[in-house]
């Protein structure tokens, strides 16, 4: 008979009952270059929705993601390395040159992702994020709502974990290990 | 200890009586702003007050010189959806403290005119509904402190 594996004990972290592996989705990173599903194999990923006109819980939440990738530095995880990937919910005013200044801020390896709104729709729809835009259509100075959660996605692309806030990086860090231990031993 | 220790220190105590605002009824404490990525053009400022007067304080609004418009906006994250909106009338009552920190209450700070960089000091001018005005110096931190 099989061993079971050893249930990961979760800080914060909602496992998923199964990873739900994403359908294919096309979005640009930060120097333009494609972003599709498969950027999401060989790596765990932290994806975090929000944009750059957000003064408040976008900036801390990137620090909150930069000194999660600060404990992991030197931390061997099963089935690949932990990549950061701020998505856009702000594609009109998020260019990739934008999303370029405001990623490397925080660190010079986070990833910052864009494309048409539609496409964008097309992955927060599969992962439950939610996003809309407050105030007139036709100014330039408004607010986004959306969601605050972190997600895991496994280095097979299948969306693993939710992060609900608030946001502890040494929580973060924590259960990262815990699931990638998990991952490998359900391989 | 040698000259630029002693200016470093003086500069030091500065910055410090800077960020508080201890007389009167109302007083300011650790009021500080992040500090953004290059071309950002909305930061966030936070601090606490403390009404430690016998009337209530009614914020109002604030200006500052640095920046095209500051507005008061509160974030509340029900359900899992972050939500900004603008507060126009924020209520001190007497014996009580208000805190502005992430995740929370906060100053939003639109349009600065020059890029805004850890160490600096900007100054706003609080306004309350008695007509009461005061102005607080608050200094750029960076973001990494931010999170938690």
């Amino acid at each position: 008979m099989p061993r079971q594996p050893h249930p990961p004990q979760l800080k914060q972290a909602t496992q998923l009952p199964e990873p739900l592996l994403l359908s294919p989705f096309q979005l640009v990173d930060q120097h333009g270059t494609d972003f599709t599903r498969e950027n999401l194999n060989q790596h765990w990923s932290l994806l975090f929705f929000g944009y750059t006109h957000c003064p408040d819980v976008c900036p801390t939440t990137m620090s909150t993601l930069q000194k999660t990738a600060q404990q992991l530095r030197d931390t061997q995880l099963s089935g690949g390395t932990v990549q950061f990937v701020l998505v856009s919910v702000d594609p009109e005013r998020d260019t990739p040159e934008h999303l370029a200044k405001y990623v490397s801020y925080f660190n010079k390896d986070f990833i910052g992702v864009t494309g048409a709104l539609q496409a964008i729709d097309h992955l927060t729809r599969q992962l439950g994020i939610m996003h809309a835009k407050q105030g007139a259509p036709s100014s330039d100075n408004y607010l986004v709502d959306h969601s605050a959660s972190i997600l895991l996605v496994d280095p097979q692309a299948r969306f693993y974990a939710v992060f609900s806030p608030p946001h502890l990086a040494s929580n973060l860090a924590s259960d990262l290990k815990q699931l990638s231990n998990f991952y490998e031993q359900t391989l | 200890m040698n000259l630029m220790a002693n200016i470093f220190a003086l500069a030091g105590s500065l910055v410090v009586n800077l960020a508080v605002a201890a007389e009167g009824p109302l007083q300011l404490d650790n009021f500080w702003v992040r500090e953004g990525p290059p071309a950002t053009q909305v930061l966030a400022g936070y601090g606490r007050f403390h009404n430690a007067g016998s009337d209530p304080y009614i914020l109002t609004g604030a200006t500052s010189k640095t920046f095209n418009r500051v507005e008061i906006h509160r974030t509340t994250i029900l359900a899992d959806i972050v939500r900004m909106a603008p507060q126009h009338q924020i209520l001190i009552a007497p014996g009580e403290s208000l805190v502005f920190e992430p995740n929370s209450y906060h100053f939003m700070l639109i349009g600065p005119n020059h890029h805004l960089q850890a160490g600096d000091i900007v100054t706003l001018t609080l306004q309350y509904d008695n007509g009461v005005t005061q102005e607080i110096a608050m200094q750029v931190r960076s973001a990494a402190e931010s999170g938690k």
